[in-house]
């Protein structure tokens, strides 16, 4: 007992003395902690108009309590399965196929041994996530016009004399021209981390494998990916931790009535209830909000669990 | 004792009329009918959606016109001309200050009576009520309406606890309400050998014969026998077809409430004769008579396909559009001559609605609590109602972008001589567009800093809109202008009048009722449009899936929505 309380004091003053010595590093700390209490856990505050019906006039706190009910709207609603459903079918989906892509892509450039290729390859895939999400939905939607756009004319000119079938107005191409269009935008960019971790690898280990006579393949397999995985597994908790976030502005802009059956998610109809709609459901749509952050803190936690054990508690975050 | 009564009647109204001026020359104000409005320059704060044509709203004609006409210092505070309704619901949450004075905030029925219910927005039925600030409104305003407009103007704007929130202004052409239809290419049906058609089966035969017999010549089968645009009820083909069928109001995902004749509510997608026309549009969709740009592409993608230049061939058969939509300038490009447009088409059971809406007052200018001089902030509104400040707002100034019609003009009599004879007018007012001998400039939905390019801050209703001088064959600037204004008006005519008895307007809801509305509304009509687009896509079957459309929309409380409207309707109504 008494052995326990000295060795947590120790501690609590060796942190302490720690704080003393260093205090330029803490010092250096007290601003972003600062913005993230104000910006990150005060707003939290604000969270309880979920449980209240919101009026503006009367504030946060002199709202009227209503407990769950906006939550069992929500539940019982024809838009509950429909949203969560497709939330999680397009993350899922983009997760699916971008997580392999991007570190394929990674080890691929990572052997070509041309460095201006190289980097020429890197900034190449790089560039078109700097474009605005509005701009590149505007790109998609003249390109694919099935009459005045590119994909029309040249189906016309070199398949058949008829105009395509316009894919927009089509409801199953949404998901895969939603991911796809995704990964081109991303793929680039999302390897950069891999590339950082994979220019730690000892350049001995390679040397050495290579006088064992390893072929290329050989080394990516048994060097380069083993130095990957904790990079991929923490992308890929974090990564679940927002499964249930689908970026809103591109399903909002490509949505139209005959795609809205895939393009409806939580964070369109949270939109559009709430705030785009004619009818301010503040609380409504902040409870809706309120329940995707949950499913989203819960699968993290659950893959932060499930890879933890997976590998004896080294790759997890906590 | 008659004669004591009379007296004291008399003495009573002098009284109320000496109170009338003692309120009305409140320190501020000039008396009623003298410019300026304001004895002295009150700062007043207008915040307006921004338009994106407007280059300088502060130098602005018509700003500077109202700051010289009210005496009012007018600031102006601008809105985002999309997110209006966002920004206004964070500077409420956020208790920012509301400009004076909003005008051209789109606010629903619903909307108005929450912001006026917390308190944001000015009651304004007392003022009206006390016709003391109402000279114009009263007055010159109230010469253009007919008694039932008249009524209306301040009943249909009111919430349901009975408060006015808003100044009701009309701003509806006699054209407004009829002039979404289908344009056809005459230039297609000369080549084919085919009269314009007038019947859903002889439209069908067209529509083959463009997709099969190459009417453009060019040996290419690129013709388009129908093409729409979406996301507005103005290019929506569904429901402008569906009018063959059944009546459906012109709303692009609206819960497209209907009353028959009686007065009693339903909803056209529950209705069978609804299947008839899904099933007859369905088909045309089937077979390619219909583009799927239709559902996905906006007006300016439909432009793209009308509007080519050069010797381009015409590649579209019919176009579904509100015909300013098809042309950037169309009421001089000679292309524009190739369309026709049409009345709607008599379908199987002789049913030809035309797709429209009940005409009402706008009611989306207003004064806010946080006004200091609402007084001064109502008679502004109250001049804006006057003739020569609607004109000056709608054209621009006076002589330059609109004129007083010369004698020979007036001897013409009225545009539209039925509706101006209505009102009791036989004489046309002002004239807009050049002739060719008096050039006249256009501001309207040009780049310009003559006006605000809006137009509920205007008094137009019908009648209004009917005193332009009737055309005269040396009136047009030229073949081409001639056609066009023609074409237009033949559609009209052709459209004109041709509705149920009862359309539904807006609705007043009680806060019970909105509690239990809800989202219910929003998410039925996305719904529904999601649902009639995928009928007609051929993704879901009007026979097979009806009953399940049928049961979800039970699921998303239509019950509930046509048991709310049918009380708010038997309220206003009884």
């Amino acid at each position: 007992m008494t052995g326990k309380a000295t060795l947590a004091t120790r501690k609590k003053t060796s942190v302490w003395k720690l704080a003393r010595r260093r205090w330029q590093l803490y010092l250096f700390m007290v601003i972003p902690v600062t913005w993230l209490i104000i910006f990150h856990y005060v707003p939290m505050v604000g969270v309880q108009i979920a449980f209240r019906n919101f009026m503006p006039r009367k504030g946060i706190w002199g709202s009227d309590w209503v407990g769950l009910t906006h939550f069992k709207t929500f539940f019982n609603s024809f838009y509950f399965a429909r949203t969560v459903g497709n939330t999680v079918r397009l993350s899922l989906y983009y997760l699916l196929a971008n997580f392999p892509l991007s570190i394929t892509f990674a080890l691929m450039l990572n052997i070509v041994v041309n460095k201006k290729l190289k980097k020429a390859f890197q900034t190449i895939t790089y560039m078109p996530h700097f474009i605005s999400t509005v701009v590149l939905v505007g790109m998609l939607t003249q390109i694919l016009n099935p009459v005045t756009g590119l994909y029309g004319n040249l189906y016309r000119r070199f398949i058949a004399d008829t105009y395509p079938a316009d894919i927009l107005s089509r409801a199953t191409p949404f998901v895969h021209l939603y991911v796809w269009s995704g990964i081109w935008q991303n793929l680039g960019w999302n390897t950069i981390i891999y590339m950082a971790a994979l220019s730690g690898v000892d350049p001995e280990l390679h040397e050495a494998a290579e006088i064992d006579g390893a072929t290329r393949l050989k080394r990516v397999i048994h060097i380069d990916l083993p130095v990957l995985l904790p990079t991929a597994s923490i992308m890929l908790i974090l990564n679940s931790g927002s499964i249930m976030s689908v970026g809103f502005e591109k399903a909002y802009l490509m949505q139209n009535s005959v795609n809205a059956v895939y393009s409806e998610i939580i964070a369109t109809y949270v939109y559009k209830t709430g705030l785009g709609g004619t009818t301010n459901q503040l609380s409504y749509a902040a409870a809706v909000g309120l329940f995707n952050n949950v499913i989203n803190g819960i699968l993290l936690l659950i893959v932060n669990g499930v890879s933890g054990k997976l590998s004896g508690g080294q790759n997890s975050l906590f | 004792m008659r004669k004591i009564l009379s007296m004291v009647l008399s003495l009573l109204l002098v009284l109320s009329l000496c109170a009338g001026t003692a309120l009305a020359a409140s320190d501020k104000l000039n008396e009623p009918g003298v410019i300026p409005v304001a004895k002295e320059p009150v700062h007043l704060q207008v915040g307006t959606r921004q338009i994106a044509t407007v280059t300088d709203y502060d130098d602005n004609h018509l700003t500077n016109y109202l700051r010289e006409k009210t005496g009012v210092d007018i600031e102006v505070f601008l809105f985002d001309n999309s997110e209006y309704k966002t920004q206004l619901q964070l500077m409420t949450t956020s208790g920012e200050r509301l400009p004076d004075t909003m005008w051209n905030i789109n606010l629903n029925g619903i909307e108005r009576e929450s912001y006026g219910v917390q308190g944001y927005l000015v009651d304004l039925l007392p003022y009206f009520q006390a016709h003391e600030l109402t000279y114009y409104f009263d007055g010159e305003a109230a010469s253009y309406l007919t008694d039932a407009e008249k009524e209306m103007t301040l009943t249909a704007g009111l919430s349901s606890n009975g408060a006015l929130y808003a100044f009701p202004f009309w701003a509806v052409s006699v054209a407004d309400p009829w002039s979404d239809g289908l344009l056809i290419n005459n230039t297609f049906c000369e080549a084919l050998n085919m009269e314009i058609p007038t019947t859903i089966d002889e439209y069908y035969d067209y529509l083959v014969a463009v997709k099969t017999q190459d009417p453009n010549g060019n040996g290419l089968a690129d013709e388009i026998p129908l093409v729409g645009f979406a996301k507005s009820s103005n290019g929506d083909i569904i429901t402008n077809l569906l009018n063959s069928f059944l009546y459906y109001p012109a709303t692009w995902d609206g819960v497209a409430l209907c009353a028959d004749d009686d007065g009693k509510i339903y909803l056209p997608y529950q209705q069978e004769a609804f299947k008839d026309g899904i099933r007859f549009i369905a088909k045309c969709y089937a077979e390619g008579l219909i583009s799927d740009l239709s559902f996905s592409q906006d007006r300016y993608g439909l432009q793209a396909m009308t509007d080519v230049t050069g010797d381009a061939p015409d590649i579209v058969g019919s176009a579904m559009s509100h015909r300013s939509y098809m042309f950037a300038s169309h009421a001089s490009a000679e292309r524009r001559t190739h369309y026709t447009s049409i009345g709607p088409l008599v379908g199987p059971e002789g049913v030809n609605y035309v797709s429209t809406y009940a005409v009402e007052p706008n009611y989306i200018n207003f004064i806010t609590s946080d006004c200091e001089e609402p007084d001064v902030a109502f008679a502004v509104l109250d001049f804006m109602t006057s003739t020569e400040s609607t004109l000056t707002a709608r054209y621009g100034r006076e002589g330059e972008y609109w004129r007083k019609p010369t004698d020979e003009e007036r001897a013409r009599g009225c545009s539209w001589a039925d509706v101006a004879a209505n009102i009791g007018y036989t004489e046309p007012l002002y004239i807009t567009g050049s002739t060719p001998d008096y050039p006249m400039k256009l501001a309207w939905g040009q780049e310009t800093n003559e006006i605000w390019n809006i137009t509920c801050i205007t008094w137009q209703p019908q009648g209004f809109t009917a005193l332009t001088p009737a055309a005269s064959p040396e009136s047009y600037a030229s073949e081409t202008a001639k056609y066009n204004t023609e074409d237009w008006n033949g559609g009209i005519r052709a459209r004109f009048g041709k509705a149920p008895k009862n359309l539904v307007g807006t609705l007043a809801y009680t806060a019970d009722e909105q509690a239990m509305l809800g989202t219910l509304a929003t998410d039925i009509g996305t719904y529904v449009r999601e649902t009639m687009t995928r009928f007609v896509t051929g993704e879901m079957d009007i026979d097979a899936d009806w009953e399940s459309f049928q049961t979800n929309l039970e699921m998303l409380g239509v019950s509930t929505v046509i048991d709310c409207a049918q009380a708010a309707w038997d309220r206003a109504h009884s």
